[in-house]
């Protein structure tokens, strides 16, 4: 029992409330069908829009209350942190991919590809992502995997600068010559050499991105433009209380707790990691 | 800063070349624009005709070229919904959205920079707690949520202010408020860290050394210095505040331009959704140039160097 207090107590506390909101929203995706109080999707249309029942004298079973068809609130935010964290895994982890290796090859080659690259990628920032987002989705129709495709095809920049910037000065180093004058393919060269030098900002920056594709996610969905609306999402539930909003508070506030406390965790761990791991890019949120 | 000037604004046409490319593409992503603008069960005789008619049979550069040339004469088409030029509907609800995103960022500076100053200077007290916590909490919430809240308390609750329109100021503050909240954490925290910089430099100690007033010291000598890195943030807050309107214009019933891209989408308007984000990321990438510019003009480094730094 001494090693985990041990480990505890070296971790800032930031790193420790991260750590713990994100365990606790995976364990919720994980396990919603047990956690879960009701069938997220079953309606009761004699319990529509009761309030949370610690604000109530008689307890009538909805421990945050219920929505315009009944539905208990508490279960679907159980169940929405199945699509926050799906579409924030494969988000960031396409985009993650995709972006490291166009900006690594682009850095270790340089010259035309590293302009196409690195051009496209300025092409692609200016333009505000959410309109981006919200035009691509528009043509394509609103489904779980055309919002991965969005994220993927825009987010993928950020890491792309990042990852080319980083191996613009990794392949300076002596290591990369030698490995070089040993007859090292490129390829060999920057799986070896080159990415397990970039890999903790790229990291940091993945991190970081987690909230940032969980806040848009569930703005799109809001819209009616992201996550289809029989399936329960932390977005398209504020957009369910958003006319409702002067006869049931309760419908649009609580997604919306949850959405800012799995944000802050992300955010706390990706501020934790830059310290940690980058300490060059601190400052720079 | 000649040769960084023709580097700058070439880099800005290539974008908006890019981005004019990218926005004729939106109507090609499925393969086939009559499947988006025709019913599906429209029979293929028909189908094929309108696809002559706009056009469509054309090899794909033809039709570029085509969009380009109307494109830089303002020229969007159509609306397919209010028969009208999709240009002139765009240009008569810009200034809203700029509006609303222009107050937003003055919201977001006035409370963001003196907060960020006073962060630094308090380091490590209350006062630099509590600032940097707001902030963490502010970049972690989404706005059309903050939007919903402050309708419930401010507007269905209190009564102070309508729960949307456009009429008057006091329908502004709702909505300027709800929009400069994300932009206000990162201001302040990128002053707070900004300003910790400056304050550890020689200047700063001479300054004080010298017996100035302490008023003197943070707002003349260190914050100025301090102001690049910030007035780089404003300029990307900027674009990040105008995607944002989107958003924050759907929640309000803000007559602006992103509630008619939002509806010319649902209603598969495409000429007003294509001019919408060609006009909104032109705006971008002009804002973004000046930034640059500004940064160049305050950085001696830059002035000098040619290409210069970022």
């Amino acid at each position: 029992m001494k090693l985990p207090t041990r480990v505890a107590g070296r971790l800032p506390s930031k790193a420790i409330i991260g750590f713990a909101v994100m365990a606790a929203v995976v364990v919720c995706a994980l396990l919603a069908p047990w956690l879960a109080p009701y069938d997220p999707n079953d309606q009761s249309l004699p319990d529509r829009l009761s309030k949370p029942n610690w604000l109530v004298d008689e307890d009538n079973g909805y421990f945050l209350g219920s929505d315009g068809l009944g539905r208990d609130i508490l279960s679907r935010i159980i169940y929405g942190s199945r699509i926050s964290l799906t579409i924030g895994i494969l988000a960031v982890g396409l985009s993650g991919i995709l972006g490291s290796l166009l900006g690594m090859s682009a850095g270790y080659f340089g010259g035309w590809w590293e302009q196409l690259v690195l051009r496209l990628a300025d092409i692609i920032l200016s333009i505000p992502f959410i309109l981006l987002a919200i035009a691509i989705v528009a043509v394509l129709g609103p489904s779980i995997v055309n919002l991965v495709i969005v994220f993927v095809a825009t987010r993928w920049v950020r890491y792309a600068r990042v990852a080319a910037a980083q191996t613009l000065s990794v392949k300076e180093g002596d290591f990369v010559a030698a490995a070089n004058a040993m007859g090292a393919s490129p390829i060999r060269t920057m799986r070896l050499h080159v990415l397990p030098n970039i890999t903790s900002a790229l990291i940091v920056l993945a991190t970081l991105d987690f909230g940032f594709v969980i806040i848009i996610e569930s703005g799109l969905s809001f819209l009616g433009l992201g996550v289809p609306p029989q399936i329960p999402s932390w977005g398209g539930m504020l957009a369910d209380g958003r006319n409702i909003l002067n006869l049931a508070w309760w419908i649009s506030t609580f997604p919306g707790l949850a959405i800012v406390a799995t944000v802050t965790a992300f955010n706390l761990l990706g501020d934790w990691l830059r310290d940690k791991l980058d300490p060059t890019l601190r400052g720079q949120g | 800063m000649t040769r960084y000037l023709v580097w700058r604004l070439s880099l800005a046409v290539l974008v908006l070349f890019g981005v004019s490319l990218i926005v004729f593409m939106l109507l090609h992503l499925t393969g086939d624009p009559t499947a988006l603008l025709l019913p599906e069960d429209t029979p293929e005789e028909i189908r094929e005709q309108f696809r002559h008619e706009m056009g469509f049979d054309q090899p794909l550069s033809v039709q570029y070229g085509k969009f380009l040339w109307k494109a830089l004469q303002g020229d969007f088409g159509t609306s397919y919904r209010q028969r009208l030029p999709a240009m002139a509907l765009v240009l008569e609800r810009l200034p809203r959205t700029y509006q609303l995103t222009f107050s937003a960022l003055l919201i977001a500076m006035i409370v963001a920079i003196p907060a960020g100053v006073m962060a630094a200077v308090y380091r490590n007290t209350w006062v630099d707690t509590l600032t940097m916590g707001f902030s963490l909490i502010g970049q972690a919430t989404p706005t059309y949520w903050m939007g919903l809240l402050f309708i419930i308390l401010f507007s269905v609750r209190l009564r102070w202010f309508p729960t949307g329109g456009a009429q008057g100021l006091e329908s502004l503050v709702l909505p300027a408020t709800t929009l400069g909240l994300y932009s206000m954490a990162r201001i302040a925290r990128m002053t707070r860290s900004s300003m910790l910089e400056v304050l550890r430099t020689n200047y700063v100690r001479t300054a004080r050394a010298k017996g100035l007033s302490e008023r003197v010291v943070l707002y003349k000598h260190a914050l100025r210095n301090a102001a690049l890195p910030i007035v780089t943030i404003l300029g990307l807050e900027l674009g990040g505040l105008l995607g944002g309107a989107v958003i924050t214009e759907m929640v309000f019933s803000w007559p602006g331009v992103g509630r008619l891209a939002v509806n010319a989408i649902h209603g598969h308007d495409y000429p007003v959704v294509q001019a919408v984000v060609f006009i909104i990321a032109t705006t971008f990438v002009l804002l973004n140039l000046l930034t640059d510019l500004t940064y160049a003009l305050l950085d001696p480094r830059i002035r000098y160097d040619g290409k210069g730094g970022a």
